[in-house]
């Protein structure tokens, strides 16, 4: 499958499927339904760093962008997030909100043993997550099986167990006869 | 890996000037050092241009002179940033100090709007 491009300063630009460390810019950015130039060129230039990590901001500051090329860009950039699907009329990611990469990344290092949150930040890709989510529905890690057949359910963090003992006491106080 | 740039016309074309304070000034394909200015305020200023035309019946020399303070900044911020492009070494200071007319300011915005990239060639 080829890779999409973009036009950036008259240069054809390829933009494979976005990573977290992209898509946590790109992404809040589309759902918001920003169009103001100060957002397009974060959307383009996250897009751009994708293929080529080594363009950095201030070099970039100076090319010859017309505002055009930023604007033609949005929609293929808006695609290899891997959160609009293909056909879609739609120009924006269609989530309500964005994905919780850390969350996401902390799974899959838990799941996939020998793997780090510095790789997958690069790495992940949507289409993976929804493969793998898909994998792990049909065949389960076995940690998660075992935990299943154990009835094992996680402890509540401190905070919550915090909330939960002042929900008995409302006022504060705690009374002993 | 990058790829080979296409015939893109704002790469070969001529570089187009602008007049301010009688002097031709050559504008290039803005970047974003003066467009995350210049594209806001452009914006802003053109459709406030197009209703005084409308309102004018055509002659906008005459409403022209009846921009407020504030619509005359912007117009000013407009130009000095399309100037930088090609003379990054012109300050604020100095461009204020230039005789510069604001029919000469208003002249030089299609100019500028066509740097900043507001049309696209291939669409229009």
């Amino acid at each position: 499958m080829s890779v999409p491009t973009i036009v950036v300063a008259g240069t054809q630009w390829p933009v494979p499927l976005l990573a977290p460390r992209q898509n946590r810019i790109v992404v809040p950015l589309l759902i918001e339904g920003r169009t103001d130039y100060a957002a397009l060129l974060e959307i383009v230039f996250a897009g751009l760093t994708r293929a080529h990590p080594q363009v950095s901001r201030g070099p970039f500051e100076e090319w010859p962008i017309p505002l055009y090329e930023l604007q033609n860009a949005l929609p293929v950039i808006a695609r290899q997030t891997g959160l609009l699907k293909p056909g879609s009329a739609k120009t924006h990611a269609t989530p309500s909100a964005p994905p919780d990469w850390d969350a996401i990344i902390a799974r899959f290092c838990n799941f996939l043993p020998g793997t780090t949150p510095d790789y997958w930040e690069d790495a992940l890709t949507w289409p993976r997550v929804e493969a793998m989510n898909e994998e792990w529905r049909q065949h389960p890690p076995v940690a998660v099986l075992v935990a299943g057949y154990l009835g094992y359910r996680p402890k509540p963090r401190r905070l919550e167990a915090v909330e939960e003992l002042m929900r008995f006491f409302p006022n504060g106080q705690l009374r002993l006869n | 890996m990058r790829i080979a740039a296409e015939n893109h016309a704002t790469v070969s074309e001529a570089v187009p000037t602008v007049t301010l304070a009688g002097r031709e000034w050559p504008v290039p394909v803005l970047a974003p050092k003066q467009n995350r200015i210049v594209v806001p305020a452009l914006l802003e200023v053109v459709p406030k241009l197009v209703l005084a035309r409308e309102a004018g019946g055509g002659n906008l020399d005459i409403l022209a002179r009846y921009f407020d303070t504030a619509t005359h900044d912007r117009l000013t911020e407009i130009a000095w940033q399309a100037l930088t492009r090609a003379h990054p070494e012109l300050t604020r200071a100095t461009f204020d100090e230039m005789p510069i007319g604001v029919f000469e300011l208003i002249g030089a915005l299609a100019t500028i709007a066509h740097q900043a990239g507001l049309l696209d060639p291939l669409k229009s």
